[in-house]
């Protein structure tokens, strides 16, 4: 019975074959398999639009596959496979949207919100140091103080 | 005084957020609004041995919908295509997305044919140069086979009447 326990879990965490593109597309150039693997994984599936390419199984992603393969295979190039696509879909079959004029928010939006917050917050811990008065005891309250700590001998 | 900054903030971020709301990624802009048809031939699903080209789409403002037998969304906006074309609105031209030729003639004796023409696309290479990413889809086309539009999605008739009916006649009247 522990036999058959461990088999089933032995199996269960087999690292799972990717068939979609060794088996199905052969490559008699390890360069070309290499270029094949990062197009597809640099563009986005438009039917499953979380996944790229490499991973999605929708009809759309294995006609897309296909037509990217035979492009590699007659040789040519990364930019020129990524403007065949963004030209019948778009910028945002890229997951890499492109850096023009109407993008740059996107791409630097974050830096620039953080180094708001950033300056935000300079200025806040400024601001702090600056109000913090000294803290001023009448005499009886210095005694009383220094009564109290005497009695908890700190 | 100091209130009213994060508010103004606030108010700024909900209505980015309201906009956003309103907006589905599912319905990806098409990137040849503006450019011709490409250039094609494919056969008639009718008559096999016939080839239909991009020329097809000139002379007139037309209509291109992607279906297939396979598609349910396709049969459920299909009773409006049939009247579009009944009441002479628009002439209509389908592109039969992978499918089989067989089913997708007897599905068009069956239930009504409202095309003018249909392209047969069974391996989809066509509806890759257009750009087509899932059925239905419509294509506006005007007079020089330029598209001008592309609605994503089953035609309902009030997107029909309030939205590409409007389109075509302006269409029209340009040309």
């Amino acid at each position: 019975m522990t036999h058959l326990f461990c088999a089933l879990l032995l199996l269960a965490l087999s690292p799972v074959v990717d068939a979609n593109s060794l088996d199905i597309y052969p490559f008699n150039s390890s360069a070309k398999q290499q270029q094949f693997q990062q197009v597809i994984q640099q563009m986005r599936c438009l039917v499953c639009q979380n996944e790229n390419l490499a991973d999605s199984n929708a009809g759309l992603a294995k006609d897309l596959r296909k037509e990217i393969y035979t492009m590699v295979q007659q040789g040519y190039s990364n930019a020129q496979i990524e403007k065949h696509f963004v030209e019948r879909y778009g910028h945002f079959i890229l997951f890499k949207p492109p850096m023009n004029l109407t993008t740059y928010l996107l791409w630097i939006g974050p830096f620039t919100l953080l180094m708001i917050a950033f300056i935000a917050l300079l200025i806040l811990i400024r601001k702090n140091k600056k109000e913090k008065s000294p803290c001023e005891l009448s005499e009886e309250e210095k005694e009383k103080l220094q009564s109290l700590l005497n009695k908890y001998n700190l | 005084m100091k209130y009213l900054i994060p508010l103004i903030i606030f108010i700024i971020i909900t209505a980015f957020f309201w906009q956003g709301l309103k907006k589905d990624p599912r319905r990806v802009p098409s990137a040849l609004i503006g450019k011709e048809v490409p250039a094609f031939s494919s056969p008639s699903l009718q008559n096999p041995h016939v080839q239909i080209t991009n020329q097809q789409f000139q002379g007139h403002v037309s209509l291109l919908n992607v279906w297939a037998t396979w598609c349910i969304s396709c049969r459920a906006e299909h009773p409006i295509l049939m009247d579009i074309v009944r009441e002479n609105k628009a002439i209509i031209y389908g592109l039969d997305y992978k499918d089989d030729p067989t089913s997708a003639k007897n599905w068009l004796k069956n239930f009504g044919n409202p095309y003018k023409n249909v392209i047969f696309d069974g391996n989809g290479t066509l509806a890759i140069n257009l750009g087509v990413y899932g059925t239905p889809e419509t294509f506006i086309i005007d007079q020089h086979g330029v598209i001008r539009d592309k609605y994503i999605g089953p035609i309902s008739p009030q997107v029909w009447q309030e939205q590409l009916l409007p389109e075509i006649d302006k269409l029209k009247q340009e040309g």
